[in-house]
């Protein structure tokens, strides 16, 4: 079983090499595929403005693609575990609106004059997208300990990211119109746009938290067994919560603060995954979902673009397009697994 | 008087006012079966949750007669329900490991002893790749148990592990119990509502009373002294002989002549049918013959009957006449 995993692990380097090449070659400006490997390779092109469309914005677009499907992949897969639930997922369960709350309250609160913080670092967004997070996961939490019901959980995810929603309706609808314009934009979801300060914060975020839930590998293994299992065995369920927790809210937060409310990824990747991978083994699962989140979401990326023309489509268009499918696979199949 | 390896002193458990159990003297020795019985909602579920450290108790305290962590000393089978997705037999009994692995989960060589030894212990070897959602409800309790075993405790609490399986299932893992308790030398505590398999497997018998005790002592004395028809307070179940108390409604009364299971079985035929089976003052007589290897009824010498079916025939003609 082990073996047959690593075996198929090796596919998803391999994808994930194919789609970032195919990624970086595509684009509203055709450069020919010899001189984007030409320009990767450290030369200057034949065409010196093609050095910098690729380094600045393509390869850039396409780190965010990376890191950013990676931490979804790993967020939707933590909730996926510490709710036992196939269907939870950073969307689903209102964190993204939480975090939306909290970016939108320092957009707006920026353009009406009010400083809640001096200047919006990326940090400080980052920040601000894991504490709106983190509230409405403590919010979704503290009922779930109550309810005891997958089913009713998911509906009070659905309703808390509704309440989240209209306050930011509301708060739009307070703002002015230039101001709307930007975060009307943030919600769509972007992929591009990113400096590299910002995707250096995006990296170091996800590195830690990555690293987080790798060290949670022990408890994270036999978490589906349920709190008194766990206990049994020696969890210190408490802590492994709060740190799972911690490390799903700053991969959520910072990836929807960059990025925007990037929908279905963190819940479609980790079902794609066990798809090919049958296991519970978290010291595969993660790597392996890091892979397929970033495959996953240059793929995404690849279609957003259009192939061959200017435009190019809001991303959650596209990932709502793959993941709902996946969703309603899950609900058809899981006979035994109770949502 | 075998190794102690759990104890209570003075042990009461409960929540807020609702008190269930109180000053609880229990002790679990290596090698025993011990069959916790009482009515539901006695509280038999807190009381296993309070023995293996999952909840708190309301006074007195719980030992364990090692220093070694608790989680080394003890496993669980509890009724929670387990749903896994992507999770094979062989996985869900590795969990067992959880107290002797590394931060990354790595298996070493004898945590994977551990578990093929498991396994064996509950024949399971022929299922180890088979995903845990596709085992019908007898196996998934019997890899429970396994992951139980996996943890390598020297004492085991269990749960109602048969509760919502055939006979054949209850039969199977209360043996398997038995021999843990003999080949391993394991204490195991068991919470059951099978009365007639616990009276059969048990060393022991807890017995969860109305004033919050609970009464120890061997199955056989339990019997005798009638301190289960005072727990139980059974509706027509005569417990000394084991059987169902049949309300006699023909006035005919039948000598059954004969040995073995035919007449055990010809008997309980016809006591289920209402009729009385005596020695004293009989309208009729049946003798069971086994004739050229067929089993032959013979009705007051004068009618042979060749099945339990005819034989009822034949009385329920009489009866009506």
């Amino acid at each position: 079983m082990e073996f047959i995993a690593r075996k198929r692990l090796i596919v998803l380097p391999l994808l994930l090499v194919v789609l970032f090449i195919v990624n970086i070659s595509l684009g509203s400006v055709l450069i020919p595929f010899g001189d984007v490997l030409s320009i990767l390779a450290g030369n200057e092109g034949n065409n010196p403005v093609w050095s910098d469309i690729v380094w600045d914005f393509r390869m850039t677009k396409a780190l965010t693609c990376i890191l950013a499907g990676a931490a979804l992949a790993i967020g939707g897969l933590l909730m996926q575990t510490l709710f036992r639930n196939a269907l939870a997922g950073p969307d689903v369960l209102g964190l993204s609106s939480g975090a939306s709350l909290a970016v939108s309250l320092i957009f707006m609160s920026q353009a009406s004059g009010i400083q809640l913080i001096s200047s919006p670092s990326p940090w400080a967004v980052v920040a601000a997208a894991s504490i709106g997070c983190g509230l409405v996961f403590i919010i979704v939490l503290t009922i779930s300990h109550r309810l005891n019901d997958n089913t009713s959980l998911l509906i009070i995810g659905l309703m808390i990211g509704a309440t989240a929603s209209s306050l930011v309706s509301v708060l739009e609808y307070l703002s002015k119109a230039e101001d709307q314009q930007s975060f009307l934009m943030w919600t769509f979801g972007s992929l591009g746009g990113l400096n590299w300060q910002e995707l250096q914060v995006l990296g170091i975020a996800l590195i830690i938290a990555a690293g987080l839930a790798l060290s949670l590998t022990k408890p994270l293994n036999v978490w589906f067994l349920g709190e008194n299992y766990s206990r049994s065995m020696g969890v210190n369920t408490r802590l492994s919560r709060l740190l799972i927790i911690l490390s799903a809210c700053l991969l959520t937060g910072a990836v929807t603060a960059f990025c925007g409310p990037i929908a279905f990824v963190g819940l479609a990747v980790p079902h794609l995954t066990k798809l090919l991978i049958k296991t519970n083994n978290h010291r595969v699962l993660i790597p392996a979902v890091t892979l397929a989140g970033a495959a996953l979401m240059l793929f995404c990326d690849i279609i957003a673009q259009l192939p061959g023309s200017t435009y190019i489509l809001p991303i959650n268009a596209i990932t709502a397009l793959i993941g709902a499918p996946v969703v309603i696979s899950i609900i058809i199949r899981a006979k035994r697994i109770s949502v | 008087m075998g190794t102690s390896v759990l104890s209570t002193h003075k042990l009461s458990i409960g929540y807020g006012q609702h008190i269930l159990f109180q000053d609880l003297d229990l002790n679990l020795e290596k090698g025993k079966l011990v069959c916790f019985m009482g009515p539901n909602g006695v509280g038999k579920s807190s009381l296993i949750r309070t023995l293996a450290g999952l909840q708190k108790s309301s006074s007195g305290e719980v030992a364990l007669f090692s220093k070694e962590e608790i989680h080394r000393q003890l496993a669980v089978v509890l009724t929670d329900r387990v749903v896994g997705s992507n999770m094979t037999v062989g996985e869900l009994i590795s969990t067992g490991r959880y107290p002797y692995l590394n931060w990354a989960a790595q298996q070493t060589e004898n945590d994977k002893t551990m578990v093929a030894d498991a396994v064996n212990k509950v024949h399971l070897a022929a299922l180890l790749d088979k995903d845990i959602n596709e085992l019908s409800d007898g196996q998934l309790q019997m890899a429970m148990i396994a992951r139980a075993l996996a943890q390598d405790t020297p004492v085991i609490l269990m749960d109602e592990p048969t509760a919502h399986l055939d006979l054949n299932n209850r039969v199977e893992i209360m043996k398997v119990l038995l021999q843990l308790t003999r080949s391993m030398n394991k204490a195991i505590l068991v919470s059951t509502h099978e009365l007639d398999l616990a009276l059969q497997t048990a060393d022991e018998i807890w017995l969860a009373t109305d004033n919050k005790s609970i009464l120890r002592g061997i199955p056989e004395d339990l019997v005798l002294n009638g301190a289960f028809d005072d727990v139980f307070r059974f509706k027509g179940f005569d417990l000394r002989t084991g059987k169902v108390q049949h309300d006699v409604r023909h006035s005919i009364s039948i000598q059954v002549i004969g040995h073995g299971h035919e007449l055990l079985w010809t008997k309980n035929a016809l006591e289920r049918n209402g009729y009385a089976v005596t020695n004293d003052q009989i309208s009729h007589r049946i003798v069971i013959k086994v004739v050229q290897g067929r089993t032959q009824w013979h009705v007051n010498d004068s009618v042979t009957l060749s099945s339990i079916k005819e034989v009822l025939e034949h009385f329920e003609q009489a009866a009506s006449q």
